[in-house]
């Protein structure tokens, strides 16, 4: 194990953190043939040269085996490398060293700013016993979180006073609610035409849907909120996310009967419902279209941090979501409508399944101007041969944080709190201005229902048929280069890969059927 | 609590067979909480999770909205599971529940 140098030491640091005596350790293994690991390899290790140093299983337990007779816990085991935990004693006493406190620039967004970790002159005299079984042992930093640097939050202010039905004043082009989303995607002409979405019942899994905020009443719209397993009080949504998305399907299919199926659990943000937990959930309101801006990300990740290890594409789907695919896929064959988030530069899933809508981003400018968004996800999926996502796209911004959509959450919510840092908006207020393929997903959805109400016999490929070839050709910009290993997909005339069909035009869809 | 996604087998994606896999997995220990047309949800204690399948599991953290979303659920790791054995008639996968975006 290296010794390092202190990062930073700053008395402001000093005052606030405090290591953890819990160490998590990384441990590494040596291959049979030769006792070599990956540690003492000079070359850059890749995925094809990982797998010539794996150990065998083995020798793994066998290492284990004696960690945890000294008293450490295993918590993870792959097939290169293992995860244990111990205390600052255990791991000195066992490895022969004396560790340090190291401190984190407090202005880093990490998981913890203080940790131990032996200095650069510290001995390192582990049991031989151990070191002849393993490679190396590393203990883990604290996590760096994927926002960009910390900005000083305020207090989250629950609810001292209920925020204005009315949207703040932010000074830069954005979209408003409930007019301008819909107007965009040509809803007013299927709105005056008496199409609403009456009748049709649409289904939205997310983090929690508070309806209580003044601008849903103001607006007459109307909803229920069932609780998916483990998730608690169906009036709250600490995240905000479910309450701001929802806003995109109330603007263009008012009149649709809207069920939201909340997922979190306000008392342990680590719990909480799984998204087959909510999708499954969500069927048993007898849906005609279900709307999810939620997903995985298939490439290389760290599980641990969710942090991307390669922008490659995985090319298998894991076990774990092949139950939420065969549900999704059965849920399809019975007339289910279902729309998914492309994703905001993520290889999403189940956002990539054939069977789905896939919804991508179109930027609108304030003339008019059509362009691909950056922030959306564009790419041929490895797992789905010929697969191209997104189908067609709704409204999103661009990059760096798509801030394009004033929509009503949650007063001191956490998406309240964080988008203050850059959308102009307060940390209480109850606005924010963003997007995403979150927002595209709810407003295909809304315009799915206007369909359904004017055709209730309209097949779930049906629907993705008219909605393609009614789409509105969007030829310029190129969609996020982190969804397509690094290279953007450009938008071109007819369709493309970074948007697809292009942007979705509602009035067009609803006359053809 | 450790959530579980459970996919029934071909012959047996049925409201009978969901309803057997349902009481079958109470027998070993696994708390039902709710189901599809082809999979079962379920729970089962942190402390007797590895006795049943026979890996460890890793809790995740949560993590805040981040630049390219609206935040990471908290959820739970591991490697892929081994069906027990009195649900190998019925059951085609099992799996633990793992964290997702907000996209």
């Amino acid at each position: 194990m290296k010794r390092v140098q202190a990062i930073h030491n700053t008395s402001r640091a000093r005052k606030t953190t405090k290591p953890s005596e819990e160490l998590s350790i990384a441990i590494t293994f040596r291959r049979p043939q030769d006792g070599l690991g990956p540690t003492k390899l000079s070359a850059r290790l890749s995925s094809a040269s990982v797998a010539a140093l794996r150990p065998d299983p083995l020798d793994i337990d066998r290492a284990l085996y004696e960690l945890h007779h000294r008293g450490f816990v295993v918590s993870a085991k792959g097939k290169l490398t293992a995860s244990v935990r111990g205390n600052r004693r255990l791991f000195e006493k066992v490895f022969g060293t004396k560790l340090k406190i190291f401190r984190i620039d407090p202005t880093q967004e990490t998981s913890s700013q203080a940790f131990y970790y032996p200095p650069p002159d510290a001995q390192w005299k582990p049991d031989p016993a151990i070191m002849s079984l393993i490679d190396d042992a590393y203990i883990q930093w604290p996590h760096i979180f994927m926002a960009a640097k910390k900005k000083p939050k305020p207090k989250p202010q629950p609810a001292s006073g209920q925020p204005s039905a009315t949207a703040p004043s932010v000074g830069y082009f954005h979209l408003s609610m409930p007019n301008d989303v819909p107007r965009l995607l040509n809803v007013p002409q299927v709105h005056a035409a008496g199409t609403t979405g009456k009748g049709v019942r649409i289904v939205m899994m997310d983090s929690g849907f508070a309806h209580s905020h003044p601008y849903f009443k103001a607006n007459n719209y109307t909803s229920s909120v069932a609780l998916a397993p483990s998730a608690s009080n169906n009036k709250t949504d600490m995240n905000g996310h479910g309450t701001g998305e929802s806003a995109n399907i109330f603007a263009i299919a008012p009149g649709a009967s809207f069920i939201g199926i909340k997922l979190d659990d306000d008392a342990n943000p680590q719990g909480g419902a799984s998204i087959l937990e909510g999708f499954q959930e969500a069927l048993k309101h007898k849906p005609q279209v279900i709307s999810v801006s939620l997903g995985y990300d298939l490439c290389e990740t760290n599980p641990f941090t969710g942090q991307r290890t390669s922008d490659k594409h995985l090319t298998t789907l894991p076990n774990g979501l092949k139950a939420l695919e065969a549900e999704i896929q059965a849920a399809v064959a019975n007339g289910v409508v279902v729309v998914f988030s492309a994703g905001n530069g993520h290889v999403s899933f189940p956002g990539m399944m054939p069977e789905i809508i896939s919804a991508g981003g179109v930027f609108v400018d304030e003339n008019g101007g059509m362009t691909a968004s950056d922030y959306a996800s564009a790419f041929m999926s490895k797992i789905y041969s010929g697969r191209s996502v997104p189908d067609f796209c709704g409204l999103v911004g661009m990059q760096p944080h798509a801030d394009y959509i004033m929509l009503p959450i949650p007063s001191g919510c956490e998406i309240d709190r964080d988008n203050s840092a850059h959308d102009k908006t307060t940390a209480s207020d109850g606005w924010g201005v963003f997007s995403g393929t979150s927002a595209a997903a709810p407003q295909l959805a809304g315009v799915c229902a206007l369909l359904l109400e004017k055709n209730g016999g309209l097949t779930p490929s049906d629907i993705k048929a008219v909605l393609k070839r009614s789409c509105r050709d969007v030829t310029t910009g190129s969609a996020n280069d982190a969804s397509n290993e690094g290279h953007a997909v450009k938008a071109s005339a007819g369709l493309d890969g970074a948007t697809g069909a292009g942007l979705v035009d509602a009035f067009a869809a609803w006359k053809q059927i | 609590m450790i959530k579980l996604q459970i996919l029934v087998r071909q012959p047996w994606r049925t409201s009978e067979g969901i309803e057997r896999v349902r009481e079958l997995i109470q027998t070993i220990g696994i708390k039902p909480t709710v189901s599809g047309r082809t999979t079962l949800s379920a729970e089962i204690p942190e402390d007797s999770f590895e006795d049943v399948f026979k890996v460890p599991v890793t809790k995740v953290a949560s993590r805040p909205p981040s630049e390219r979303d609206f935040g990471r659920s908290g959820g739970n790791i591991s490697d892929d599971l081994i069906i027990p054995e009195p649900l190998r008639k019925y059951v085609e996968n099992i799996s633990v529940a793992s964290p997702y975006f907000r996209m």
